[in-house]
């Protein structure tokens, strides 16, 4: 053991959770801030946000369908997965996992069967063949459709939504639980973790909607709908900035409080994080985007192309932070030795099970998937596609 | 679409989730191993617990080359292993456990004065109010009726959430098995009379186990005898097992 | 109601898997889950049916007697076979026969006999972090203080793991010594100068203090600039108060030294061949532990080669009677020089043997007198018959 590194327990020389647990909140967080966005139009109906409603709950119900993916590649028993419904210890944190995440899949898939009732009856009729009979099991083969159907399934969608709400809170904020409530990790161990979660979930649910959003339409040289994406990059706005604050807030806490463990983290932020967390979380991918959405949200004069892009490359930016957060929570977290004097390596390989290459398929295979549901839940209504 | 092909349709949805049921049901059974286990109420006449006596030890790792074989606990991970904190005249205090300790220490950390030197083997707690126990989401992992924290190999699902919880690195994934694993107290020996494998090679009685509910057993006399610590009392973990001779330094 | 019949029918689809799911979570939950708690009961005897390694004293005594009692009575008494010799569980099972032996070659079965220099030194090497009572070895030092060459030299050349420290009797001969105190119980500094000169220190003893005969005997020896007396009196502290004293001085002691080995030094100290320098002498028992006190001290630590046994073999003298008498003179007298040389007898007996030749003129009245039972005081009974039948 290199000395440097200081006096590891020696089952601390490799990490337990990889890669694959920073991927997890990662596009879990994702899915409860595109779903939280889809549910101001549909809850509270602002109607300004309504050309990105329905992309919002796809883009979710896409996120979650692989959220379980980088779990499942992580357990030692992947086969076993069905452990945790059928003998759920309540004592633990991580056993409501498997309810919660069944519960708001049903939510997501119910909001969507019935925001997408109308069109999908109006596409199966139209279609032939193998299409109509798929289309025929997904409207499970009833076509009634009028105004009464119309007022009782938005009904419903209001219903869902506001039932959603919260459960996405409780999805994400529950994950920052996990790694809050472990009173072994002195990184991990603060109430302010789950807040932290909820916020930088919101603030990646809003950045990758406004990125796919922009990019599809300057892709398909559509008009862009500007009073949504302002409205929405200033929500990205307030709300990174209430996340960074926080994740700032929690360091500053623990330095000031400096109790025995501060003297091994502020060892961590200063060397081991020092360019994942200090320079290019908070530095680059938080103070930077920052700046540009201040610009964006406060000089209203700016040219509306020049104010997309701004937008745009910030939520890039602010994509890549939640990315870099995950990273510094999950694998910073576990660097620290619990003896307290010393630090492990961690790095993930570049083909291994649980490398870089799987991390980036997991992670660009909701990408493709939201591609495939763009074709049979058509994202952005017929009526807007004016060229 | 009319009722009648709906209800075929409903029928037909009904029979494959059976079938997958039943499927999934032969599936996932196990034919169940029952050797002969000890009655549920005999285990509870037991508490079982453990003495570290740092004072006694001298570092020479038998107990962890005894467990490797015991348990074939995989390279580069320990169910026991010895640390050995050095104090040098300057009050710096290193600490190393190389490979465990599994082929003992080769030499001084420091060349210049060691004012205070001693060796501290650790081990899986027991806790009482376990953190590890708490947060198995499957339930997989357990204590036993005679105060023993197992884990259910064939019920664990790997997700390593016991390993982080963890407050003394006592726990690893077992990368063959795809479970977590941890040391047992030699469950297998302790049930048949026999100690557990440190135990049993211990060459200096620096570690003693025994039955905390017999308030004859040595382990008590040694408690009542003795000042003992706890390692990370703060955590709320209530340990079982007992250090003496316990030094600030050791976390 | 027929434009909600969608809305109920997604939501009974709903509901109806989730009584799937609750009747397929009752069939899949393993057996003997939530039986005592939760956990899966039967995983207790799946722990408890794992195999057994590591062997118990007690199942190597039961077959190794010999050596058992051996180890159990010397300083290793407390480390258990497995710590050497291995886990021992195949071994176990092979001897054992059965159904167990059937998959176990022989040459699994084989324990480790041998240890390395490696291996004694996992306990014995030299650490700080060594309790200071603890026997430690610092290698180099060890080999120089011994004059050994090879590095390569295995402890076991000169130690016998089962008895490391060579005791006397049968019993294990170790007894409590009253006080063992040395400068560093007390001071945590070297001490420079001795407690003598400090006014007012109190009491301490060194081994002079009680056993001030044996320590002016031993000092005017020449082993006395070699060893000291902790080299022989192995001080072990059991406690902070109490030592234990054990006493060396068997054959295997004197022979850690002095015996001719590959590894060692030729020259210093000197070496004799083993056993060959005895069995010349063939009448030695060569198991007898006092073999070379016998010989060459009755005191070892006076090491005075006084010799009162006769170093020929059974009734030598007379079987050789014509070479003990001198015919031709028709007395009796000494011929010894016939073979030895002349000074043989006094190397050893420090007076002409065996008796100055007026020896039986001068006592012949007085034994006469007295009887025959007068050269007892001298010689054994059967000294007479040695010669005169």
């Amino acid at each position: 053991m290199d000395p440097s590194h200081g006096f590891l327990f020696p089952n601390e020389l490799h990490i337990t959770w990889t890669v694959m647990i920073v991927l997890y909140p990662y596009i879990t967080g994702m899915v409860a801030g595109a779903f939280i966005v889809s549910s101001f139009y549909h809850v509270f109906g602002m109607e300004k946000l309504k050309p990105i409603a329905r992309f919002a709950l796809v883009s979710s119900f896409a996120f979650l369908l692989f959220a379980t993916v980088p779990l499942l590649n992580h357990l030692g028993r992947p086969e076993r997965a069905i452990n945790i419904l059928l003998t759920p210890n309540f004592n633990s944190a991580m056993s409501g996992f498997g309810f919660i995440y069944m519960f708001y899949m049903i939510i997501v898939f119910l909001e969507i069967w019935f925001s997408y009732r109308v069109d999908l009856i109006e596409r199966y009729e139209k279609s032939r063949g193998i299409v109509k009979f798929i289309y025929n099991i997904i409207i499970l083969g009833n076509t009634n459709d009028n105004e009464n159907t119309r007022k009782y399934d938005k009904k419903i969608i209001v219903f869902l939504g506001g039932l959603g709400i919260p459960v996405a809170c409780v999805l994400h904020g529950y994950v920052g639980f996990l790694f809050g409530s472990i009173k072994a990790n002195l990184w991990w161990s603060t109430p302010l973790m789950f807040i932290i979660f909820i916020f930088s979930a919101i603030v990646s649910g809003l950045a990758v909607l406004i990125f796919l959003y922009l990019f599809i339409h300057w892709r398909r040289k559509k008009v862009i709908n500007q009073e949504s994406i302002d409205l929405m990059s200033k929500w990205l706005w307030g709300f990174m900035i209430i996340a960074v604050t926080l994740e700032l807030m929690e360091i500053l806490s623990i330095s000031y409080e400096r109790t025995e463990k501060w003297a091994i983290l502020s060892k961590l932020i200063n060397h081991e994080l020092k360019i994942s967390y200090v320079y290019l979380q908070i530095g680059l991918f938080s103070i930077v985007p920052f700046l540009m959405l201040t610009v964006t949200s406060l000089f209203q004069s700016l040219n509306n192309n020049l104010r997309n892009s701004l937008i745009w490359l910030s939520s890039g930016l602010l994509l890549l932070q939640v990315l870099f957060m995950r990273w510094n929570v999950v694998i910073g977290g576990q660097l620290v030795s619990k003896s307290m004097r010393g630090f492990t390596d961690y790095f993930p390989g570049y083909f291994d099970k649980e490398g870089l290459l799987v991390s980036f398929l997991i992670i660009i295979t909701p990408f493709i998937l939201l591609r495939l549901f763009d074709k049979i839940f058509p994202f952005f209504g017929k009526k807007e596609l004016v060229e | 679409m009319d009722n009648k092909d709906r209800r075929k349709f409903i029928k037909l949805g009904l029979y494959s989730s059976a079938g997958l049921l039943v499927g999934s049901f032969y599936a996932f059974s196990k034919r169940e191993i029952s050797p002969e286990l000890k009655k549920y109420e005999d285990l509870l006449k037991f508490d079982w617990g453990f003495i570290v006596d740092t004072t006694r030890c001298i570092g020479c790792g038998a107990c962890v080359r005894a467990c490797k074989i015991e348990n074939e606990v995989p390279d580069t991970y320990f169910r026991t292993w010895v640390e050995r904190y050095e104090i040098n005249n300057k009050e710096a205090v290193r600490v190393d456990s190389p490979n465990g300790a599994i082929e003992s220490f080769k030499k001084n950390n420091y060349t210049d004065d060691i004012v205070k030197a001693f060796f501290v083997p650790k081990l899986c707690n027991h806790c009482y109010k376990s953190a590890c126990t708490q947060v198995c989401p499957v339930g997989a992992t357990f204590h036993s009726p005679d105060g023993v924290v197992l884990i259910d190999k064939e019920h664990c699902v790997g997700c390593g959430y016991c390993v982080q919880a963890c407050p003394y690195a006592c726990r690893y994934i077992n990368h063959e098995k795809g479970t977590a694993d941890k040391c047992t107290l030699c469950y297998h020996r302790i049930s048949k009379g026999e100690l557990p494998a440190c135990v049993n090679a211990c060459p200096r009685n620096a570690r003693v186990f025994g039955n905390l509910k017999d308030p004859k057993s040595q382990i008590r006399k040694i408690l009542h005898q003795r000042r003992y610590g706890l390692l990370k009392p703060d955590l709320g973990t209530n340990p079982k097992c007992y250090y003496i001779g316990l030094d600030l330094e050791v976390k | 109601m027929k434009d909600k019949s969608h809305i109920y029918f997604i939501f009974s689809i709903i509901f109806g898997l989730i009584i799937i799911s609750q009747i397929a979570d009752w069939l899949l939950k393993p057996e003997s889950f939530d039986k005592f708690g939760h956990y899966r009961w039967n995983a207790i005897g799946e722990i408890q049916s794992q195999k057994l390694v590591n062997q118990n004293i007690k199942v190597c005594s039961g077959c190794h007697n010999d050596i058992f009692q051996l180890h159990e009575k010397d300083a290793h008494y407390n480390v258990p076979c497995v710590d050497c010799h291995g886990a021992g569980n195949l071994h176990v099972a092979f001897h054992k026969g059965g159904k167990d032996a059937i998959n176990i070659t022989v040459k699994q079965a084989v324990l480790k006999k041998e240890y390395n220099l490696e291996g004694c030194l996992y306990c014995h090497r030299k650490l700080a972090a060594r309790p200071s009572d603890f026997p430690q070895v610092d290698v180099a030092q060890h080999f120089k203080f011994l004059n050994i060459t090879d590095p390569k030299t295995k402890c076991t050349d000169c130690h016998s793991p089962h008895e490391p420290i060579f005791l006397l009797t049968d019993v294990r001969q170790s007894r409590l010594h009253p006080i063992v105190y040395r400068c560093n119980d007390c001071h945590n500094k070297p001490v420079k100068s001795s407690y003598s000169d400090v006014s007012n220190h109190p009491k301490i003893f060194e081994c002079k203090d009680c056993h001030s005969e044996i320590v002016n005997d031993f000092n005017q020896r020449p082993h006395h600039n070699y060893v000291e007396c902790r080299t022989c009196h192995l001080f072990h502290k059991e406690d902070e108060t109490i030592g234990r004293i054990y006493k060396n001085g068997n054959a295997k002691f004197c022979l850690l030294c002095h015996e001719k080995k590959s590894f060692k030094s030729e020259t210093y100290p000197p070496k004799i061949e083993w056993p060959s320098h005895i069995s010349k002498l063939g009448y030695i028992k060569s198991g007898d532990e006092k073999t070379c006190l016998n010989c060459h001290s009755n005191q070892i630590h006076k090491m005075v080669l006084g010799n009162s046994n006769s170093p020929h073999k059974g009734n030598w003298r007379k079987e050789h009677k014509n070479f003990a008498f001198n015919k031709t003179n028709n007395k009796m007298n000494s011929s010894c020089n016939l073979c030895h040389q002349k000074d043989f007898c006094s190397s050893c007996h420090r007076l002409d043997m065996p008796h100055p030749a007026d020896f039986a003129e001068g006592h012949k009245d007085i034994v006469r007198k007295k009887g025959k039972t007068l050269c007892y005081n001298c010689h054994g009974r059967q000294f007479c018959a040695t010669c005169h039948e």
